[in-house]
């Protein structure tokens, strides 16, 4: 299944773009460790703007940034939101909620709960019927959205935008899930007829049994601990190209090479 | 698509049946399992559709870890209509490493963290009997489906609110044709829990009684849980039934979080998106499984946008006065609904409704019939806007 990469997006602690991101990973620029800035969820009409939680914030603003890359809107692209744990805010909320004796959930926390939350805002943002996805599989979150969107690329022939983020929760259900660090990353992919400027994907099923670590001493606890930061494996071969492999399962594996 | 999935198995569990068998004499027979909710729900006047049996059901002792309600209702279905042996014939004809596992679920175990949230401890942590990977973790659910049956290939849980597991049909169906798996287990599991209830009591949409569907007096929703399994395979079976998923469509209303598009776009591209993949004109469609909540705003805009694609002479009806309303199971439970009712030549009725909405254009049916069917469409649409259609069909009796 091969794909057009037409627009990537990158945003993360100390890892501000995608440009920044590949002076790091190229060895260029040395990462600092510095506390993510989330940019407003411009995307939004005001009200919903101000309400928007930073997973929201954080998805919309990777989405935004690829679209722009690719010089696309966004309204006709189908979309694969892939996220580990989701809106951890809203759902500590929640559950805080259901352990006082009131049990009085928030009408509007409770519509934000559903896991394609960050979907639903985006395709009202940028008017997209396309269809959309939002899907989870734990550590392997990011090769299963690498995967479904390719499936969508290569079987349907429609463009995809995927954008993989999380965000770790706020305790106590931190200390029961700890993702390390909020990460996020989007990428237009479209199918290879089509014109664009980009490097081409080629993604196949593994005989491997381990994917390929990110060889970066600063960056490696960040891709180890949170799911969508298995990413950065991916975008490190996009700058030297070869062949990389990315789970997509606790037994699968796909093989992603580089056309130069 | 180039080549049409074949169903070669299916099982369900919900409020009006256990297995295939309990459900359709259940259909048969114009009997909901909607009831009054009990234990730490039953202040809520409302009906609920909840399945009996759950908290006996024990899982795999390799497998103890995943213990939740969500999951003992998956177990609880793998178990019934032969469902468990054919996924083990399939993972023997193919190999473990090719056959996927895609689930939908809306909320997963969260009952689990609720009963923790309300155990914290004084210094505010949870207790240490929670484990929120294998319970509250969305991937949970397809990671528990996946050891059960030592499968191997590629897994995942969609969470897209209320078309959730409609959805896992079509990933099976692109996994399929790319050639990357030869069987993928689709379907979904979702399970009464605080969260819902009392969400969906924050919005105001809960029926006092047993929901009522497309009825001009309809109160609202009843929400219920189930879990439904359906087994999708490049190859059909040699002899008997011909079950294929023809045709798939899947939009977004980019309106509303919660409300549906007024003039009902994302449903019309959905069902038009759905026959052209099929390659079906809307008269050739036998019998339409409607969303149909019991919502009067969801109700009215799905039956308009039916009667605007589809014309209004095909019968319908919400089958959600049975289960009630299953959430992130309801796309593959009405999936196995349209899968029984073309195996049993049967119209099931629009259970509980009395007299349709005064504004209702479609053909809906009142009582359950017989009719050998050919063409099904199920429709599904969530929250954020999410819809997805799907067409399953008779591939033995097609011209």
């Amino acid at each position: 299944m091969k794909a057009l990469v037409s627009g990537i997006a990158v945003l993360g602690a100390g890892l501000e773009s995608w440009e920044e991101t590949k002076a790091i990973l190229s060895g260029t620029k040395e990462w600092q460790d510095q506390p993510l800035a989330l940019p407003k969820a411009v995307v939004l009409p005001p009200n919903e703007r101000r309400r928007a939680s930073p997973l929201v914030r954080l998805a919309l603003s990777v989405a935004q940034s690829a679209c722009k890359a690719a010089g696309k809107s966004g309204a006709t692209l189908d979309c694969v939101f892939a996220s580990a744990i989701g809106d951890g805010q809203v759902a500590h909320a929640i559950l805080s909620a259901l352990s006082k004796p009131e049990k009085a959930v928030s009408p509007t926390q409770f519509h934000n709960s559903v896991h394609n939350a960050m979907a639903g805002y985006w395709s009202i943002g940028v008017g997209n019927h396309a269809a959309s996805t939002s899907l989870a599989a734990g550590d392997f979150t990011f090769g299963s959205g690498l995967l479904k969107a390719l499936l969508t690329v290569s079987q349907e022939n429609r463009s995809v935008i995927l954008v993989a983020v999380d965000y770790p929760f706020p305790e106590p259900l931190n200390a029961m899930r700890p993702i390390g660090a909020p990460f996020g990353v989007a990428m237009v992919l479209d199918p290879i007829s089509h014109s664009g400027q980009g490097p081409i994907i080629n993604v196949t099923a593994s005989d491997e049994t381990a994917a390929t670590p990110l060889h970066h001493m600063d960056l490696a606890p960040l891709w180890q601990a949170c799911p969508p930061a298995k990413a950065l494996s991916l975008l490190a071969s996009l700058i030297k190209p070869g062949r990389i492999v990315i789970e997509a399962g606790a037994d699968y594996f796909l093989n992603v090479d580089i056309c130069p | 698509m180039t080549r049409f999935p074949y169903v070669t198995a299916y099982t369900c569990v919900n409020a009006a049946g256990i297995g295939v068998d309990g459900l359709l004499q259940a259909l048969r027979e114009n009997r909901g399992g909607l009831l009054r909710p009990d234990g730490n729900l039953s202040d809520l006047d409302t009906y609920v559709g909840q399945v009996d049996g759950v908290d006996s059901v024990s899982l795999p002792s390799n497998l103890a870890q995943f213990d939740c309600r969500n999951n003992r209702l998956a177990e609880l279905a793998l178990g019934h209509s032969d469902f468990a042996d054919q996924v083990v014939q399939a993972r023997q004809r193919y190999g473990a490493g090719r056959i996927g596992v895609l689930l939908g679920t809306s909320t997963s175990g969260i009952a689990s963290a609720e009963l923790a949230y309300q155990n914290q401890r004084d210094d505010g942590s949870l207790p240490d009997n929670f484990n929120f990977r294998t319970t509250h973790e969305l991937a949970s659910l397809s990671d528990y489906v996946r050891l059960r049956f030592s499968l191997k290939g590629p897994h995942f849980t969609i969470s897209t609110a209320c078309s959730s597991s409609a959805k896992t049909f079509v990933d099976a169906a692109q996994l399929i044709a790319a050639g990357l798996c030869d069987a993928v287990v689709v379907g979904g599991v979702d399970s009464l829990c605080e969260t819902s209830l009392r969400g969906f009591n924050a919005l105001q949409l809960l029926s006092p009684e047993p929901c009522r569907p497309n009825d001009k007096a309809r109160k609202g929703i009843c929400i219920g849980e189930a879990a439904c399994f359906v087994l999708l395979e490049r190859e059909g079976p040699s002899d008997g039934r011909q079950i294929v998923l023809r045709g798939y469509g899947e939009s977004s209303d980019a309106h509303h979080m919660s409300s549906p598009h007024p003039q009902g776009l994302g449903a019309r591209l959905a069902m038009q998106q759905a026959l052209d993949s099929a390659g079906l004109a809307p008269d050739q469609i036998s019998y339409i499984n409607m969303h149909g909540t019991g919502s009067a705003q969801n109700d009215r805009v799905e039956d308009a946008a039916i009667a605007a694609v589809l014309g209004s002479e095909i019968p319908c009806s919400s089958t959600k006065g049975w289960t009630g309303h299953t959430l992130g199971a309801a796309g593959g439970m009405e999936a196995v609904i349209a899968l029984i009712c073309l195996e049993a030549g049967l119209v099931p009725g629009n259970l509980n409704m009395k007299e349709p909405d005064d504004l209702s254009r479609c053909n809906l049916v009142e009582q359950t019939f017989d009719r050998p069917l050919i063409h099904v469409m199920t429709n599904n649409f969530g929250f954020g806007g999410n819809n997805c259609s799907l067409i399953f069909s008779r591939q033995d009796v097609m011209a």
